[in-house]
């Protein structure tokens, strides 16, 4: 027993603190934000503590100290583990939170609620911690569906605007569908391990079913915004700029990633996972990467690169590097906050407005926010010896050099070099050229609260990548013997980006876009994507089940075929039996008619 | 004999026909008296002589009330005999060919049986004959159930009374 | 009609049945059957108009008919078996031959014609007495020679007169006519049972005409004779009106009333016998009976049907009609289910 328990166990409970005082007349002061703040910085430093001892002595732990329940024979424990991942993730998240928090004091002062925003902020954190130090599967579905849950409140925060409260159902629907595969892992696990206790799992499953993975691959798909359940994520830009900063960098969204890393002892053993998830990857990151190219609202290319980056991750675990893939949640939280940042100063500056085509020239007006954008930026694009370039140029190299999926491979570099492309687009339009938005636009950046989470998070983006991958011990060793070309090649496609994005915006001084092209559609249109998913499959289906409900089982079945063809054939049996003349000749007819009836039968 | 009677009621079967296929009145009325007189011939061919005679009587009187009747009530120029219409024709046809149809029937079936058709109340030789116990029952009706008499007389009255009445009006 | 004419002709109508019931020489049944029928002529054409008249014709015309071909089997018969008595087994064609005559006389399925039209021909009065009173005769034939009859044919004849008397009253909206049509339906009931038990059949008739007497007491009370009459009872006498959806319904076979017991009796009799599909048959067309009857309550009780102001105050005179009996009928013809321990114990 020694400090790394109590510290970790210290800094939880100092981030708890704020949450209990919400039921105090505290919740109801202006201190409050500065509470949860000051909480959260100081659960930084105190994780600071474990994260050191794990540097120096490689000490892991796992605190196993509740018996939960005991249902048949499966044990429930409340057991948190700290281990390689956790323990370095927690004051990363710490630190981009802390940086966060304070931004939003200065982003959301004049909100009314700010203080439940706060309450809001700090329960997404929480839960995120807790999905990252669970050791079973049921405190990691707590964890889960918490994120899930709080992403939601938060997305839909300004719940008086329809497209906020859309981005909300949105999001928690999309989560859903990933819980589905969450839910039949779990299942499948407690099955066929009988447990789920991670331990427990990885060592009774050891032939590695492809069912529990792939639930597990649908889950991460759903967080993590994979192709095809990843719409929710731009949409969720209708959130408050710090819910965006805080979902897309260090929380819910690297979630699915995590989960993935987390079962990496299973993934390992299987090709066929391996596979999907080294195409779903390349798919996400291409694919929103086209879509990032076109956009016009600053907020939406970056949650695009988000989405894009996060492709990437998944490339990384389908080739079978789990830590890299870690590394590069860990360094891409400090510049994609950061990011996120630097969009909200901007937009907060230029009242509320969010167009790139509607800036330009805040190299001059900003000139700290346009720094760091631009540090922002290029340490999102790798390049060399920014924090990016640590986690991202090693991804690419050990694709490069591994035996893998040349078509995968290849859109990922193509999606790389689209990363420089959109970076540049939004520096080119936002912080250069000429001003193109009203010029009565009071515009200062002279806050501190505004400042100094900036630049502790831009000097993250500097250092944190060598400061990270310096320290912690590698755990899976990529080849990294290779040649001239394939150790530039990922620099080589992003200067390519660089070169012909720029190219290209400056052709926009002189021409005009002619027409709207299909590809232009395609990419700014989002693939087509939410037209078809979100309008064209639930009007089917509401039209099917019109069709169905309504015409054939109401009118049809119930209606028509059964009441009003009853009714029908009544009618017309009671006219037919009883619409009589008077004439005496029925009577006659109908005696003789049965009294030869009666004879036939007498004689037979 | 027997075949006396088969044609004697063959006769009154016809008569019957030929007043129900709806001639005028008069004819109608002319079937009637052509049914029962032989009716009463039949009732002689089994040797109730008294009976058919008092019948014959008692029938006729009635009959020709009637006959009279209907002639004076509905006189017409030229009254409606069965050949005056198709339809006529076709009821009477229609009505002929079903007791040919019966007629056959029985006969091939033999199942109303020529043999014994007499003995339904007397049967024997020439010399004695056995009376039926049955119908000595039909006596033994009147004798013994003497307010039958009673009852049927009462019928009679009250049935001239209804009809006094619906005729009359009220 | 002078006291001393009607007295000897009821005299006459009544006695003719009861010599029918207590017969069992057929000779005498046929006596009495025919004293009846002559008897109740007279009092169809009560009021001497045509409509009365061609009713009272056509009625004598079928009960005549039917008359002379139950003559006839009964002496094909006797030519047969050499007897009279009622209780003799019948050959097959006789058998055929009294069953049509009496389906005639009851005015069952192939022969239903004549029931609503004649009813709908004669007086009120006169109506109640053909449906309920003439039924005794030929009913109290059925119930003694009962051994002989065709059980498929009952039953055949049973589900047709169900099922057309339902129908039949669907199309009208004259009172007299669905009654008679009710009549129809309910004999069909009757003949149902009959070959199972029939004792069972009395009781079913018991309380059948029970029912339509104080139907046709109210209807007299109302002189109503159609539906839209019906409608504007509630201004004459409310209570009576109140009353009216209750006997309706008891006579459609409503559960808590008398007339939901010979149904369930004759419904349980049947299952009694391993006989489910024909009593779900029977309760499925008596449906059809309990729609119209549901009609009329709809029309006299359950809406209010406009009338202007002088006529609502027509509850307000005085009756003139001697109707002492109504009440007692009502209760008997809702309120008689609890007795249904001691009338089943009648059979």
């Amino acid at each position: 027993m020694n400090l790394f328990s109590s510290s970790i166990l210290l800094s939880l409970t100092l981030l708890i603190t704020p949450f209990i005082i919400t039921t105090t007349k505290k919740y109801e002061t202006h201190a409050y934000p500065y509470y949860v703040k000051n909480s959260i910085a100081c659960a930084f430093m105190t994780s600071l503590v474990p994260m050191l001892m794990f540097l120096y002595t490689n000490q892991e732990m796992i605190i196993s100290n509740w018996h939960w329940m005991t249902i048949h024979t499966m044990k429930l424990c409340l057991s948190f583990k700290m281990d390689y991942f956790s323990t370095i993730f927690m004051p990363v998240a710490l630190f981009v939170t802390w940086s966060i928090m304070e931004f939003s004091m200065w982003y959301m002062h004049s909100d009314p609620h700010i203080n439940r925003f706060f309450k809001y902020l700090l329960v997404f954190l929480i839960t995120m911690l807790i999905l990252v130090t669970a050791n079973n599967l049921f405190q990691l579905f707590i964890g889960w569906e918490g994120v899930g849950i709080m992403s939601f409140l938060l997305i839909g925060w300004w719940y008086g605007r329809t497209d906020a409260n859309t981005a909300a159902l949105q999001a928690i629907l999309y989560n859903r569908i990933g819980d589905i595969g969450f839910i039949l892992a779990m299942a499948w696990f407690l099955t066929y391990s009988n447990s789920w206790e991670f331990q427990q799992i990885f060592i009774t499953t050891h032939n590695s079913d492809t069912l529990p993975l792939l639930g597990l691959l649908l889950a991460a798909a759903g967080k993590s915004a994979q192709f095809g359940l990843h719409p929710w994520l731009p949409s969720a830009m209708e959130g408050p700029t710090p819910v965006s900063a805080l979902l897309h960098s260090s929380t819910m969204v690297v979630a699915g990633v995590f989960l993935l890393i987390r079962f990496h002892p299973l993934l390992e053993t299987n090709k066929l996972i391996q596979t999907m998830t080294l195409c779903l990857g390349a798919i996400t990151t291409l694919f929103t990467a086209i879509c990032a190219l076109t956009q016009n609202d600053i907020k939406k290319i970056v949650a695009f690169s988000t989405s894009s980056q996060l492709g990437l991750m998944m490339v990384t675990i389908g080739i079978n590097q789990p830590h890299l893939a870690f590394l590069h949640i860990c360094t891409h939280a400090f510049f994609k906050a950061m990011l996120f940042m630097c969009s909200g100063s901007i937009i907060h500056s230029l009242n509320d407005e969010q167009d790139i085509r509607k800036m330009g020239g805040l190299l001059m007006t900003l000139p700290f926010t346009s720094s760091s954008l631009l540090i922002g930026s290029l340490a999102l694009t790798g390049t060399p010896f920014l924090t990016g370039f640590y986690s991202k140029d090693l991804i690419i190299e050990a694709a490069n050099t591994s035996y893998t999926n040349a078509w995968a491979l290849s859109i990922t570099l193509l999606a790389t070099s689209l990363t420089a492309v959109y970076s540049t687009r939004i520096i080119f339009f936002a912080l250069l050229g000429k001003p193109r938005f009203p010029t009565s636009t009071n515009i200062n950046e002279n806050n501190p609260l505004l400042v100094n989470p900036i630049m502790r998070l831009a000097l993250g983006s500097i250092f944190a990548g060598f400061l990270i991958s310096n320290s912690i011990p590698p755990m899976t060793i990529p080849q990294m013997t290779m040649p001239l070309y394939l150790k530039l090649s990922a620099f080589a496609v992003t200067i390519t980006g660089f070169t012909l994005a720029m190219e290209l915006n400056n052709l926009t001084y002189f021409l005009k876009l002619k027409r709207i092209t299909q590809p232009l559609l395609f990419s700014n249109l989002l693939g087509f994507f939410p037209i078809t998913t979100h309008r064209l499959c639930p009007l089917m289906s509401m039209y099917t089940s019109q069709n169905t409900a309504s015409s054939l089982l109401d009118l049809l079945w119930l209606e028509k075929m059964m009441p009003k063809t009853t009714a029908m054939i009544h009618m017309y049996t009671s006219t037919t039996t009883s619409s009589q003349s008077g004439m005496i000749k029925l009577y006659s007819l109908s005696f003789l008619i049965t009294m030869l009836l009666g004879a036939l039968l007498t004689i037979i | 004999m027997t075949y006396v009677v088969f044609l004697l009621s063959m006769i009154f079967l016809m008569g019957f026909i030929g007043f129900s296929s709806k001639p005028s009145p008069i004819y109608g009325g002319l079937g009637l008296i052509i049914s029962g007189g032989v009716g009463c011939g039949m009732v002689l061919s089994f040797g109730g002589v008294f009976v058919g005679l008092m019948v014959f009587l008692i029938y006729l009187g009635g009959m020709l009330v009637v006959f009279g009747y209907t002639t004076a009530m509905a006189m017409e120029e030229y009254p409606e005999a069965w050949g005056s219409s198709v339809s006529m024709w076709g009821v009477l046809l229609l009505g002929l060919l079903l007791e040919l149809f019966v007629v056959v029937w029985m006969v091939y079936r033999d199942s109303v049986g020529f043999k014994s058709l007499e003995d339904w109340v007397a049967f024997g030789g020439d010399m004695f004959s056995l009376l039926r116990e049955d119908s000595v029952g039909v006596a033994s009706l009147y004798g013994s159930g003497s307010w039958l008499m009673g009852v049927a007389g009462w019928t009679l009255f009250v049935t001239i009374f209804i009809v006094l009445e619906i005729t009359r009006g009220f | 009609m002078k006291p001393l004419t009607l007295s000897s002709i009821f005299l006459t109508l009544f006695s003719g049945t009861m010599i029918t019931m207590f017969s069992s020489h057929w000779l005498l049944i046929w006596i009495g059957l025919e004293m009846s029928m002559l008897a109740i002529t007279p009092i169809l054409i009560e009021k001497a108009n045509p409509r009365s008249t061609e009713a009272a014709t056509k009625y004598f015309l079928i009960q005549a008919t039917a008359s002379m071909l139950l003559m006839m089997a009964v002496i094909t018969d006797s030519s047969y078996s050499g007897q009279w008595t009622a209780m003799n087994k019948f050959n097959q064609a006789s058998s055929m031959m009294i069953l049509i005559a009496l389906m005639m006389k009851l005015g069952l399925s192939p022969f239903h014609f004549w029931v609503p039209e004649v009813a709908q021909g004669v007086s009120l009065t006169s109506g109640m007495l053909l449906l309920t009173w003439q039924k005794l005769a030929p009913i109290s034939i059925l119930y003694q020679i009962n051994m002989t009859l065709d059980l498929t044919l009952m039953t055949l004849i049973a589900l047709t007169s169900i099922a057309l008397g339902g129908w039949g009253g669907l199309n009208q909206t004259q009172l007299r006519k669905i009654l008679a049509y009710s009549s129809i339906a309910h004999m069909g009931w009757m003949v149902a049972i009959l070959k199972y038990n029939s004792a069972m059949m009395i009781l079913n008739l018991l309380i059948y005409i029970i029912l339509t007497i104080t139907l046709f007491s109210m209807l007299i009370l109302f002189s109503s004779t159609t539906i839209l009459a019906m409608s504007n009872s509630w201004n004459k006498i409310p209570l009576a009106s109140s009353m009216m959806p209750l006997i309706l319904l008891s006579l459609g076979g409503l559960p808590p009333l008398t007339g939901f017991l010979p149904k369930w009796a004759i419904i349980q009799e049947l299952m009694k016998n391993n006989n489910t599909l024909i009593p779900m048959l029977m309760a499925i067309t008596a449906l059809l009976n309990l729609f119209f009857y549901m009609r009329l309550t709809y029309s006299t009780t359950l809406t209010m049907f406009p009338v202007n102001n002088t006529t609502k105050m027509k509850w307000q005179f005085e009756n003139t009609k001697l109707m002492f009996i109504v009440p007692t009928l009502t209760t008997l013809s809702t309120l008689l289910l609890p007795m249904s321990p001691m009338l089943l114990q009648l059979e």
